[in-house]
This record gives structure tokens, C-alpha cells and sequence, in this order.
């Protein structure tokens, strides 16, 4: 293709004797939106930052409008029309939304028309994704994780690019924003252009893609053109074998178990919202769901400890009775663990090794006469290992794990404390198809032997195949409470926007 | 599988480039200057830094947990004059030494406290204490040498005196065998473990139930508590008490971890590193003023050195690799 | 004017503020001679390397990666032992040629620890500290003892205009405050607080981090420098040691104005009325005739009195969704 905005042909990375990349080749053409498929550790991050400038390629050529050019710094992409967002939302924290916007981009130079120009700019490019209006002098640490993430991919819709790279970029924006997203992708690629886009969800991929190039082990086997495959095909691709695009996995209904392990009584989770009652079983996999930042993460944290409702009784089972969740160590003590959100910030420690981020919390077990035997420690690894099926490689630390693998470990870390209810807070979040469905196997796994999982996830193919029921959240209310058969996309996203319980109870069972 | 195999364990997977360095200062010590590695010399080396390594290992738990402890020179100037001073009163001992331990726990203590409680930078809340202790302490002595040395002291810290049968001072004695139980203590006991993951992740430590303020005053009282020894064992040395004897410590401290390759982005690294790191520092000391530099060519020659040996092993990750 | 007032209040600033208001107050009440045209001058001489050495602290801290330039102390002596003992010697000690060498010097000095930072990619305190060590040695070696002679310039700036009103020292105070204030409006300072903020952020935004991580050091160094001709004017002499002991000052006053250690937030005013407090605490008490040994404990009980209450205040700014993500 001749007329392609940005070609690499035959890109080749290595770390050590790792090959990352092997034979990395693609071309997207303007106006063309492309995805970059693949599992976890099949290249994709490492291709990424190829084109981004961050890392150099050892061999290979990538070329800009057809001149062959030389990325030796993210500046240098940036200043060829390459602007990536990446997995990670990259933002200084401290310095305000308009500061971060335009940072790396322009004279810095800070006349006082300059600035308001700047704000202007900053202003509409923010409400013509969002649709809202934001203060743009509150520091960027401030904003929800979304907002965050809102503020890294304006930031590069306010540079023009030519090549848009969205690595993930749409993993914590709610079902709303994300479509507004596509819009705004759209509307660009309309005046030409271009866009490489990276997500694991593949409902996204197939709503938005025009193409598909698949990688895998760090080579492209294949690029296919929309409508010229289907979902299957393209999973097959990646994978290199037949998986099933996550057919319901739901099989519970023989495990629950008619003991209730978390009720909640009159909870209102914020000032002006609803009160509402809820239970959970032991035994069955409960989903907390809604648009980014509508309570179900409030409530999550609450269950864990970590939070405080405005009103309400939040009561966890303890042997025979039911008491009020009181702290989250004590919570802990009482069998009811939690997985965080955001992995790197606050579920691992990511320097060190993948047996200290496992034993830390239950170390007491290892003890003998005052001191740590290590090997009843790896011993006991090996056992949680097993049951959340990872296999330990040559890595020493945990940070050198895909974010499947890592989710495993921090999972391992709560199965040693033999909890009765099991919190997670968005689990597969980052995590390819492939680990996500042996996440899910876990889960399935830990329900059937009497646990009670509750689970927010934002993904709405999750909350369809796994839940055995799922909860739904609108502006700090209950806004559905789906069993079953009833949780299906549609009654989610109609619950999303608030429609009233009643009426979807009905429509539902 | 004995306790005494865990150091050396541990400097062979984790550190030989340290131990490398120790051996390169030294043979190039030998071949440069004569007499360097003769015995006494040797025996007079290891006393210098054992004094200087006693502070680093109580160091080397703040910096684990992501702190640097400044006011370990206040506190080795402290514990030298009181220790003198009880022990020039006549006071037996064991309770001077007690009183030194505790008062060192107790100032560390409070570093760490304030440190947690507020989540302040231990820097300056350690550089706000020394001020408070150094001044205090120059007060009860009217900034003059003051005190003495009881006579076991002189003998535990000449470099002259063996050790039973092994033919090193006392205090380098006690200097391996307090590494060794702070080595147990990090490597096999739940508040060890803790200390690391503290260290490398605050946040992901306390969902993971460690206690930030008790591990965090803990680690500041062993530093304190050390840095004290190091000032009584000084006594020795020295013969009477004066507060400025720590003064060379607060930078000797620190870079004896940081030459061992501790990260003093906390998380990563060892008491054993500070070991070598100390053994290093005080070798090349040795080296420079065998070549007769000036104090003052020696101090700048050794801050370089501090920063060409960190290059070898303690950089950072580059930028594009941290993306 | 209440909801000024309540700004400032939950500014990073308020404790500082209040601290030099209060200080002041009664430092003026016991002392009124201080503000006489007759004390001023002198006063003011012994100020302008504090607050100049705090304000060659700030940038180093802002850059972040618990970035701070140990070795400004020692850069201070070195400036005031070039200055003295080799170029007045050597007959460059005229204003022309000595204080552009001088200048310079700071600012190389920055730039090695700058570039040792950003391009050797180490610890800054380790940097820093090995510059500490480096500086005070090369001090010692250059002038072993103290001696006195400094070029006329030097003792002209420590005089003062307007009948003893306006002392000539502060004009190095006004030089640096330029320079910053030309760095801000190039939005070299916004890059400062970004890279200090995230540096993996700015530099894929395209922002050069290692050029701005030189950059806030070489200010820093421009700033030691600067201050060095301060300590000169102040002591009308050359003494290889007593510049080291503003490192730690510095690093007090930096923390006093509100500035975190960590970097990425911070404000120049903040170091520079840390300084001044710092400052004010010793003239009363030297005012008051008390040891000066006390002056040590008092600076120690404020500093930490200081930065808990800072701590506070900061902690109630960022008070972000728990956990930080809702």
C-alpha cells in the first residue's frame, strides 16, 4: 500500500534472548482504523512502542507517508504524527488538566493569549468527547480514574494526529464514553485519520475496526478486512487454536448454597441516593455493574473495609451470625478478601519476587518457633498456584509477569487466607481472552467449593457469561438487580441509564 | 541448611558485583600502596569499619523502607557522650550501655512515628530531630570533649586485641554477628518480609496488611538504637566523649548502603550489601591516604568514587524501559 | 476577602506565612533597631545567601525522582574560594570577569549533577552527595585556610543605597527572582513540575526530560552561585567551610515553605519565607541572648512542628477518592 499514513516492515525487537518482536509488519491507511490483535505477551506493547519512539527497533523500517523515518524518542513520533496513548494512563498527576493537555505540545512559551487560546481549545476538544464540561485548573490526580484516562486521549486528539495508537485505551471508560469515543474516531478518520486500535474486548474490535491484523509470538500471521471475517476466525488467529468466544460459562446454580455470606440492609451509598437491600449467597458469582464511578466501586470498597457508606448496615457472614463489616484487616481475619483495581498502584509490590507478593499477608502460617520456614512457604505457593492455574516460570519478579499471570498470584495471595467471600474489583481488567477465561474457570471454581464472589466488572460480555446475578448501579442507587437468564446486554445498558427497576424486573423474570 | 549460610547465599546470587568491588579496592590497595593489606592493617580496617558499618546496617532498614536517616550522626555523637560521660561518672557498664540503646531506640522511635503518622519525608523529619538531639546533647556538654572510656571498652575496640581465638577485635566481632541476626531477622521473620514489600509499595503493603507505622518505627528504632552503639563503641576509640565524632557519619552512612547497592528507592537490596558497602568505603579510605592525599584531595577523590561505583550497579531503569 | 482568606488557609503555604508574620511581629517588637537604617543593611547581608541557597534548592526538588541537590552547600564555599583565592590572586577579580566566571561555574557544577542524573540516570542524592563530598574537598584543596581580600565590588554590594534603606546585596536576590520569573514565562518551570510529577508522562508527551532535568539543576547551580557572591559580600573574606553548612538549611527551608520532597507541586515563594523564618527564629534568639546551642533545638522543634502541620493542610488538598479510583 502506497498511500499509507504509517508501513513498518519486518520489525524486529529483542530483550536479552527474549525476540519480543520478530517480524513486525503493517500498514494503516488514512482514514482506516485499524486493530492490532493478540494475546498477552504475543508483541503487541513492545510493536507499540516501536511506533511511539520508545523503544528502537534492532531491525526493520517504519515509514511515514512513504519516507523512511527514525524513532529515536517519543518526541520524534510525536513530531511525525504518531501519538500513542498507552495502557497506562500517563499523566502528571500534580499539574492541572490544562497543563496536562497541552504538555510536550506547542511553544511553552505562556503569553496570556496563548493560555486562553489553549483553554479554549482544551475546552471544546474535551466537550466534544465527553459532552460535559470539566474545571481545567484542578490537578489531574483529582479526577476519577476515567476522567484520567479522558485526559491522556485528548491530549492526543488535541495534537492532530496522523496515526492515532489507542493501546487499551478504552478499558475504564463506562459503555457511554467509550461510544462517544468511537464517534469522535470516526468523525477523525473521516477527514483522514488514521488508527491503530488495541482492546481485549472484542465487541469493541468488531464495532469499530475496518481491519485486523493479528500477532502472535511476536509476528503478524495475518491481516484480515472487515466484513472478509467474524469474531472466531480473528480469535483463532491470535491463539493459533480453536477457543470458544466465551460461551456462558454460568453453571452455578447447583453450587449456590442457601446460606446468605453478605447482606446488606437499608444501604445508602451516598447522601441523595436510594436506599436498598441486597444478598449474597454463599456459593454463587455476584456482579456489581454500572457506569464508571455510579456506586458499585463504593460499594465494592465498602464490603472490603475500605470505605464508608452514607447509611446503612453492611453485614458479612461469621460462623453462624451475621456481623457489620468493622475494618478492612479485621475483614481479612474474617475470611472476606479483596483484589484491587488497579494492579500495579495497589495489589503488588511489582520489584519483588512473585513468592513475597503471594506469602505477605499469610506468613504466620510459615512460622516455626519465631521463625520463616521458606520452604513451607513454596510449598503452600505451589498448592494456590495450582488451584488458580499458574505455572511458575523463570521470572523472579512479579513485575515481569502479563497481567493475567499477575492477577493469578494476587488471587493465590487471598485463596492462602481461605476466605468466605472473595471481592474483586474488576479482575480481568488488561487481561487477554485466553487468561481471562481461566480467570473465570477460577472463579467458577472457588463459587463451587462455597465461596461467595462478588465481582464489579465493566464489561458487559463478563457480566452476561459469568454472573449469576448481577447488580446495577445508577447514580449511587440500585438501579436493577438481574437474575439469571435476565442479565443479558440489553437489560444492562437500559439498567446503566437508570431505567427503573420494576420494569426490568418484570421484562426479565 | 544453618543460619550461617544464608549471607553467603546471598552475597553469591544477589551481590558478587559488591564483592567484586571489595576485592578490586583492595588488591589495587595492594599493589599501589605498600604495607596495605598487611595483617595489622587489615585488623586496623576492619575496626574503622566496624564502627562505621554497625550505623550502616541500622541505616540500611530505613532506606529499605524507602527513608534515609539523618540524624545518625547526632545519634553516634549522643551515644558517645553519654556513654562517656555515665561511665566517666562511674556508672557500671551494662546500664550505660542499656540507657545508650535505649535512649537511640527511643529517638528513632519518634523519626519513625512522626514519619508515619504524618507521612512525612523522613529526611526531614530525621535533619529536624539531629538538630533537636545534637543541640540538646551540645547543651548538657557545653560543646567540649567531656568524660571517659572504661577500660574494657578500650580493649573491645583495639584493633590490637583478639577475640577468643579468632584474632579480631571484639567490635568487628560483634559487627559480623549483629549483621548476621539483622540479616536472620529480614530474611526469616514476618516483620522482615514486611519491611521489603513496605518498601517497594505503600499502598499495595497495607491492603496486604502490613502495618505502615509499626514496621516504619520499628526499622527507625533499629537505626537508632545502632547508630547509638556505634557512638558508645566510638568511646572506645576515641577515650572520651565528643559530640562531633559523628559528624564523618552522616555521608559515610548513607554511602556505604548505597556503595553496597541498596536502592534507596527502598524495596531492593540487603544487609549484607551494607556490609561489603562499609568494608568498600573504608578500604578505599585506606587506599587514599596510603597515597598521601590531603583530607581534603581524599574527601573529593571519594565522593567521585561514591558516584563512578553507583554507575556500575545502582542506576535506575531507563525511561523507555519504565513505559 | 473570607474566601481569600479560606484559600489561603488550605494553601501549602499558610504555615510558612503565618510562621514569618508571627516572627516578625515580635522579632520588630523586641528588637525595633533591626529595621533602623543603621542594622539593616547588615541584617539584610546575612539573609540574602539563606534565601538564595533555598532558592537554589527548589528546582532540583521540584524536578522529582526525590531529586534534591545536597551539594549546594558546598557549591556556595567553592564559588566564595574561587572568587578569593584564585581569581583575585590571578587579576580576574574585577566584576566583569569574576562574576560571569562565577556564574558559570554554578551552572556547570548543576549541569554535571543534572546530567548525572538525567543521562547516568542515578539517584540524585547520590549524585548530589558525591558532589557534597567533591565540592568541600576541592574548596579545602584550593584554600586551606581562611584569608581575607575580596575586589572592591564585593565589599561595594554589601553596602546599600538610600541612606540604609535599601541594602545593594539584594540585588542578587533580584537577579535570581528574574531569572526564575524569565524561566516561567518560557514554561520552563511548568516542565520542571511536570517531569517532577511524572517524568514517564512527560517524556511521552514528547517533553526532552532529560534536557529539563539539566535544566532545573544548572538553575539550581545558577541560583548556588549566586548566593556564593552572597557569602562573600556577607563574610568579606574566603573560607573553604562554612558553605557547606547551608546544605541542610536549604533543604529545612525548602520544606518549611510547603514544597514537597517528592516533587511535581511547589512554589518559589514557599523556599524563600522558609528561609526567612529560619532566619528570624535566629535573630530572636541571638536577640535574646540565649546559647546558641539553643538556637539549634528551637530550629529542630519548628522545622518539625512545621512540616507535620504542612502535612495536614497537604493532606486535606489531595484528599482524592479513596483509594484512588471511585
Amino acid at each position: 500500500m502506497s498511500n499509507a499514513v504509517v508501513e513498518a516492515r519486518a520489525l524486529s525487537k529483542r530483550f536479552g534472548a527474549t525476540k519480543a518482536v520478530v517480524d513486525g509488519s503493517l500498514s494503516v491507511a488514512p482514514g482506516e482504523i485499524v486493530a492490532l490483535l493478540g494475546e498477552n505477551g504475543s508483541g503487541k506493547s513492545t510493536l507499540v512502542k516501536l511506533l511511539s519512539g520508545v523503544l528502537t527497533p534492532d531491525q526493520g523500517e517504519i515509514t511515514v507517508a512513504g519516507r523512511p523515518v527514525r524513532l529515536r524518542s517519543p518526541k520524534a513520533a510525536l513530531d511525525a504524527g504518531i501519538v500513542t496513548v498507552f495502557q497506562e494512563i500517563l499523566a502528571a498527576r500534580d499539574r492541572s488538566v490544562l497543563d496536562n493537555l497541552w504538555l510536550g505540545n506547542g511553544s511553552p512559551i505562556r503569553s496570556r493569549a496563548a493560555v486562553a487560546r489553549r483553554r479554549e481549545l482544551a475546552g471544546q476538544a474535551w466537550r466534544s468527547l465527553t459532552g460535559s464540561d470539566l474545571d481545567l485548573d484542578q490537578p489531574v490526580g483529582q479526577l476519577t480514574l476515567m476522567q484520567q484516562q479522558i485526559c491522556v486521549i485528548v491530549r492526543a486528539l488535541l495534537r492532530n494526529p496522523k496515526l492515532l495508537i489507542l493501546d487499551e485505551a478504552t478499558s475504564t471508560l463506562d459503555v457511554t464514553l467509550r461510544d462517544r469515543l468511537f464517534d469522535e474516531l470516526r468523525r477523525r478518520c473521516a477527514e483522514g485519520m488514521a488508527c491503530l486500535f488495541i482492546s481485549h474486548r472484542m465487541d469493541e474490535v468488531m464495532t469499530i475496526a475496518d481491519g485486523f491484523a493479528a500477532l502472535r509470538s511476536g509476528q503478524v500471521v495475518g491481516t484480515r478486512r472487515r466484513g472478509e471475517t467474524d469474531a472466531e476466525e480473528l480469535i483463532r488467529l491470535i491463539s493459533g487454536r480453536e477457543v470458544g468466544l466465551g460461551t456462558p460459562v454460568r453453571t452455578a446454580r447447583s453450587t449456590r448454597e442457601d446460606v446468605t455470606a453478605v447482606q446488606l440492609e437499608d444501604v445508602r451509598l451516598r447522601p441523595g441516593s436510594q436506599p436498598f437491600d441486597a444478598v449474597v449467597q454463599r456459593g454463587e458469582i455476584v456482579g456489581l455493574a454500572g457506569l464508571e464511578g455510579h456506586g458499585q466501586d463504593e460499594l465494592i470498597k465498602a464490603l472490603a473495609g475500605l470505605h464508608r457508606v452514607h447509611e446503612g448496615r453492611l453485614l458479612l457472614r461469621h460462623g453462624e451470625e451475621l456481623r457489620p463489616v468493622s475494618g478492612y484487616r479485621s475483614g481479612v481475619a474474617d475470611g472476606v478478601v479483596y483484589v484491587p483495581r488497579d494492579r500495579k498502584v495497589e495489589g503488588m509490590a511489582d520489584v519483588l519476587p512473585i513468592i513475597d507478593n503471594y506469602s505477605v499477608p499469610t506468613l504466620a502460617q510459615d512460622r516455626r518457633f519465631g521463625f520463616l520456614r521458606p520452604r513451607l512457604t513454596r510449598s503452600r505457593f505451589r498448592r494456590d498456584a495450582a488451584t488458580v492455574n499458574f505455572k511458575p516460570g523463570k521470572q523472579d519478579s512479579i513485575g515481569r509477569l502479563s497481567g493475567g499471570n499477575q492477577q493469578k498470584v494476587i488471587i493465590a495471595r487471598w485463596l492462602a487466607a481461605q476466605p468466605e467471600v472473595i471481592l474483586l474489583n474488576d479482575p480481568t481488567r488488561g487481561v487477554d481472552l485466553k487468561t481471562k477465561h481461566e480467570l473465570y474457570e477460577v472463579f467458577r471454581g472457588l463459587a463451587a467449593t462455597g465461596v461467595a464472589v462478588v465481582m464489579l466488572s465493566s464489561e458487559v460480555d463478563e457480566l452476561v457469561h459469568l454472573m449469576d446475578r448481577v447488580l446495577v448501579f445508577h447514580d449511587g442507587s440500585l438501579s436493577a438487580e438481574l437474575d439469571g437468564a435476565a442479565v443479558t446486554g440489553e437489560a444492562l445498558v437500559s439498567a446503566y441509564f437508570g431505567s427503573p427497576r420494576r420494569e426490568l424486573d418484570r421484562s426479565g423474570t | 541448611m544453618s543460619v550461617s549460610e544464608l549471607p553467603v547465599k546471598q552475597v553469591l546470587s544477589k551481590g558478587p558485583i559488591q564483592l567484586l568491588t571489595v576485592v578490586g579496592v583492595f588488591v589495587l590497595g595492594m599493589l599501589i600502596v605498600p604495607d596495605f593489606a598487611t595483617f595489622s592493617s587489615i585488623q586496623a580496617m576492619l575496626v574503622i569499619a566496624s564502627f562505621l558499618g554497625v550505623a550502616a546496617i541500622g541505616q540500611t532498614f530505613v532506606v529499605l523502607i524507602g527513608g534515609i536517616d539523618l540524624s545518625v550522626p547526632a545519634l553516634i555523637g549522643a551515644g558517645n557522650v553519654i556513654a562517656a560521660r555515665l561511665a566517666g561518672n562511674g556508672m557500671p557498664s551494662p546500664v550505660v550501655i542499656l540507657i545508650v540503646l535505649g535512649l537511640g531506640a527511643l529517638c528513632g522511635a519518634i523519626n519513625g512515628i512522626v514519619t508515619s503518622l504524618w507521612k512525612l519525608p523522613s529526611l526531614v523529619v530525621t535533619l529536624a530531630t539531629a538538630s533537636v538531639v545534637g543541640g540538646a546533647v551540645l547543651l548538657w556538654t557545653n560543646a567540649t570533649l567531656t568524660g571517659s572510656a572504661p577500660q574494657w571498652l578500650t580493649t573491645f575496640t583495639s584493633a590490637a586485641s583478639g577475640t577468643g581465638p579468632i584474632p579480631l577485635a571484639p567490635v568487628v566481632v560483634l559487627w559480623l554477628v549483629l549483621a548476621l541476626l539483622a540479616q536472620l531477622f529480614i530474611l526469616r521473620t514476618k516483620s522482615g518480609r514486611q519491611i521489603y514489600l513496605l518498601g517497594a509499595n505503600r499502598e499495595a503493603a497495607r491492603l496486604m496488611l502490613v502495618s505502615e507505622r509499626g514496621i516504619t518505627t520499628v526499622c527507625f528504632a533499629l537505626s537508632g538504637a545502632l547508630a547509638a552503639l556505634s557512638g558508645l563503641l566510638l568511646t572506645g576509640f576515641t577515650g572520651a566523649g565528643l559530640f562531633t565524632v559523628g559528624d564523618p557519619y552522616l555521608f559515610q552512612s548513607i554511602a556505604a548502603v548505597v556503595i553496597g547497592g541498596t536502592s534507596l528507592l527502598g524495596g531492593r537490596g540487603g544487609i549484607v550489601r551494607s556490609v561489603l558497602g562499609s568494608l568498600t568505603l573504608v578500604a578505599l579510605t585506606t587506599l587514599l591516604i596510603g597515597l598521601s592525599l590531603t583530607s581534603a584531595a581524599q574527601q573529593a577523590v571519594l565522593g567521585a568514587v561514591i558516584v563512578a561505583v553507583t554507575a556500575l550497579y545502582g542506576r535506575d531503569r531507563a525511561l523507555g524501559d519504565r513505559i | 476577602m473570607i474566601a481569600k482568606l479560606a484559600g489561603l488557609r488550605r494553601s501549602p503555604l499558610a504555615v510558612v506565612v503565618t510562621l514569618v508574620a508571627i516572627l516578625l511581629v515580635v522579632n520588630i517588637s523586641l528588637t525595633p533597631s533591626m529595621l533602623a537604617p543603621a542594622q539593616l543593611p547588615n541584617t539584610l547581608n546575612l539573609l540574602v545567601p539563606s534565601v538564595l541557597v533555598a532558592m537554589a534548592s527548589t528546582p532540583s526538588v521540584m524536578s522529582g525522582r526525590g531529586g534534591i541537590d545536597l551539594s549546594v552547600g558546598p557549591l556556595l564555599g567553592v564559588v566564595n574560594v574561587f572568587l578569593v583565592g584564585l581569581l583575585v590572586p590571578y587579576g580576574l577579580g574585577g566584576a566583569g570577569t569574576a562574576i560571569p566566571i562565577l556564574l558559570v561555574l554554578g551552572i556547570v557544577t548543576g549541569l554535571v549533577s543534572g546530567a548525572l542524573v538525567a543521562f547516568g540516570r542515578l539517584q540524585p542524592v547520590v549524585v548530589t552527595l558525591g558532589g557534597y563530598l567533591v565540592l568541600s574537598g576541592v574548596a579545602l584543596v584550593v584554600m586551606p585556610q581562611p584569608v581575607g581580600g575580596v575586589p572592591d565590588w564585593v565589599s561595594y554590594l554589601s553596602g546599600s543605597w538610600f541612606g540604609g534603606y535599601l541594602p545593594r546585596s539584594v540585588l542578587l536576590v533580584v537577579v535570581a527572582v528574574a531569572v526564575w520569573l524569565f524561566l516561567k514565562r518560557r514554561g520552563a518551570i511548568g516542565l520542571i513540575l511536570a517531569t517532577g510529577s511524572d517524568d514517564r508522562a512527560a517524556h511521552t508527551s514528547g517533553v526532552r526530560v532529560s534536557r529539563v532535568l539539566c535544566l532545573a539543576y544548572a538553575t539550581g547551580g545558577l541560583f548556588a552561585a549566586l548566593a556564593g557572591i552572597g557569602l562573600s559580600v556577607l563574610i568579606q573574606s574566603g573560607d573553604p567551610s562554612i558553605g557547606k553548612q547551608y546544605t541542610l538549611a536549604a533543604v529545612a527551608a525548602v520544606a518549611l515553605g510547603g514544597n514537597p520532597l517528592g516533587g511535581g507541586r511547589g512554589t518559589l515563594v514557599g523556599p524563600i519565607l522558609g528561609a526567612l523564618s529560619l532566619f528570624l527564629i535566629q535573630t530572636l534568639l541571638s536577640g535574646a541572648h540565649v546559647s546558641s546551642l539553643w538556637i539549634q533545638v528551637v530550629y529542630g522543634a519548628v522545622l518539625l512542628f512545621a512540616i507535620c502541620t504542612n502535612s495536614s493542610i497537604a493532606s486535606r488538598l489531595t484528599a482524592r477518592p479513596a483509594l484512588g479510583s471511585p
